[in-house]
């Protein structure tokens, strides 16, 4: 049975009263259960599209849904299945972890009971039991955003809409947030998460959506893009090294953009897809070059990004 | 019908957590806690300086509250900017509306939620003045002798305490930063709208329709101008050849704080945070 979409956005704009364009009719659905990253350089339309999945604003045009409900039309149906951090919220400093996730299990129609023992569920998930009664204004930026993420899983949501949820962490604050994600995947939960820690992403998420400009570039597995491979090259390696005339033939081949070779190993360059590579291995085969190994370089999620957003990463 | 009524109680619920919610933030601030400690001492200084200086009381309870209740629409406007001046612009100067605004309310609820907050705080800030003042009066006039129009003049400080609310509350949801909501609130109740009345009054117009024009009507219930400032700012004492009617003064409070509400409800819910 397919898995019914956690998340949709259709023909999605909008435009900022300072005339920006932020995003430009996107469509993407994120399934029941996925974990996704959403990428793309400054500027490129992320925060906007959480915004507009958290009804912080309103498209100019299109809609957006979560778990098929309108969130502009009936936002706090919608809001009920979603826990948020967008951008860097600001803290009730002279209040404790404790008394603001009293307030909000109210506001999810958590009772007492319940938003207590989840309280310390969450904290502990964090680490951030010990601060439970201490006031947030005293925080480091690294234990508020720990708590923020904590807040965010306080009425056990199933789904997950996180901003940069690292920003500001230190490598085992880092660590903590990547193995919550991993567990609330396996525990059924859907996850869209932007970052610019691609290793983060490529690790974290299934799926990934690549965004530049307000258009939706990219949307695949993890897995497919990096096979696919954004790079087009192979790795080769022939029984002896090739004389002239035969490197003039594996040149030649259809598809075949550069090669470069160092002895019986070298790196062929192609264009096309994967139907493109089957054939230059059967003409180099046909042409009596023998090779005896001859596999696609898997393409980096750092290369399929820059890639997309070009070398400079900022917007054109 | 019942999902109606589900969705009413839920938005009553979770108006009720932002009033608690407002009134614990308050406290924390200690703000509560000055404008009650300002409702202490101000009576007490009516009361222990005539009485260290050896000046007499004045010869009635009745003159006694119409002198010493002058302060109580001072300490309302105090109160009125220091609980609403930036109850909503707070939200959105320090980006805590990236975490109420995506939870499941309705922004309406938390508004409301916040005004009755701080008209909660204000109309204790006000009793307890009051509290104080009659306790000074059953002092000094003898148990049982409080003026029949005390609890009028009561009733129409927490009527001002409405109004002066919805003002603060219409800067504090059309500024962004809560600096200069809370400026604007303070320099619009003690400031601007006291000059605005004087001013018509100068001219020969009655500023009927102004809301601090009313601060008198603490003290005029008592059948004197008030004795502090001429009954407070934008009284209608001092050199106002108007006075201030108490049945159009009820009206213009009520009237302005449900319009002035409205209007910043509307604001405040439609805001896109950007």
């Amino acid at each position: 049975m397919p898995r019914a979409e956690a998340i949709a956005v259709e023909s999605l704009s909008k435009r900022y009263r300072n005339g920006v364009q932020a995003l430009r009719g996107i469509d993407f659905s994120v399934r029941e259960g996925d974990v996704v990253g959403y990428l793309g350089p400054n500027g490129a339309g992320k925060t906007t599209t959480m915004k507009v999945l958290t009804n912080l604003i309103r498209p100019t045009e299109g809609h957006a849904y979560i778990a098929g409900v309108d969130v502009q039309k009936h936002p706090l149906e919608a809001l009920a299945h979603v826990g948020a951090l967008i951008e860097v919220p600001g803290v009730y400093e002279y209040l404790t972890p404790t008394e603001v996730m009293a307030y909000f299990g109210r506001v999810h129609g958590l009772s007492h009971a319940s938003t207590a023992e989840r309280t310390k569920t969450v904290l502990d998930r964090v680490r951030l039991s010990e601060w439970a009664d201490a006031k947030v204004g005293g925080f480091s930026t690294g234990m508020t955003r720990r708590f923020f993420i904590a807040l965010t899983m306080l009425h056990d949501p199933d789904v997950l809409i996180l901003d940069e949820p690292v920003l500001g962490l230190d490598p085992k604050g880092m660590q903590d947030i990547r193995v919550i994600i991993k567990d609330l995947a396996k525990e059924g939960k859907t996850v869209i998460l932007s970052s610019h820690l691609l290793g983060e992403v490529a690790e974290t998420c299934n799926r990934i959506i690549m965004i530049n400009h307000g258009k939706i570039q990219v949307t695949d597995t993890v897995e497919n893009l990096t096979k696919a491979g954004a790079s087009r090259r192979i790795d080769v390696e022939f029984l002896a090294p090739l004389e002239a005339e035969a490197l003039s033939t594996l040149q030649a081949l259809p598809g075949v953009t550069r090669v470069e070779m160092n002895g019986r190993r070298g790196t062929l360059e192609y264009a096309g897809n994967l139907e493109a590579v089957a054939a230059i291995l059967h003409g180099a085969v046909g042409a009596g070059l023998k090779p005896v190994s001859f596999a696609l370089q898997e393409a980096s999620l750092e290369d399929i990004y820059v890639s997309m957003v070009g070398k400079d990463g900022g917007i054109h | 019908m019942s999902t109606i009524s589900a969705a009413i109680r839920k938005d009553l619920r979770d108006t009720w957590s932002a009033v608690l919610f407002e009134l614990d933030k308050h406290m924390r601030r200690r703000r509560l806690l000055i404008a009650l400690l300002l409702a202490l001492v101000v009576p007490l200084l009516f009361y222990a300086v005539p009485r260290a200086v050896g000046v007499p009381f004045a010869a009635t309870s009745t003159l006694f509250a119409g002198t010493n209740l002058g302060f109580a629409s001072l300490l309302v406007l105090i109160s009125a900017a220091f609980f609403g001046g930036d109850a909503i612009s707070s939200e959105l100067d320090k980006r805590t509306f990236l975490v109420s605004y995506v939870a499941p309310q309705r922004r309406t609820s938390m508004f409301v939620g916040k005004y009755l907050a701080a008209f909660f705080a204000t109309a204790l800030v006000t009793l307890f003045y009051y509290g104080v003042t009659f306790a000074e009066m059953e002092s000094v006039y003898g148990w049982g002798d409080v003026p029949a129009a005390f609890s009028t003049s009561l009733a129409v400080a927490l009527l001002y305490g409405l109004g002066a609310l919805a003002v603060t509350f219409t800067f504090s949801s059309t500024m962004r930063s809560t600096i200069t909501s809370n400026m604007l609130s303070f320099f619009a109740l003690l400031l601007i709208l006291p000059i605005v009345s004087g001013v018509l009054s100068i001219a020969g117009v009655n500023p009927w329709f102004v809301p601090t024009y009313y601060a008198s009507l603490t003290t005029s219930v008592f059948g004197g101008t008030g004795g502090f400032g001429g009954g407070g700012p934008g009284g209608g004492g001092g050199l106002s050849s108007f006075s201030p009617d108490f049945h159009t003064g009820l009206w213009v409070l009520c009237v302005s704080s449900i319009v002035l509400l409205a209007f910043s409800a509307i604001v405040a819910s439609r805001r896109q945070m950007e």
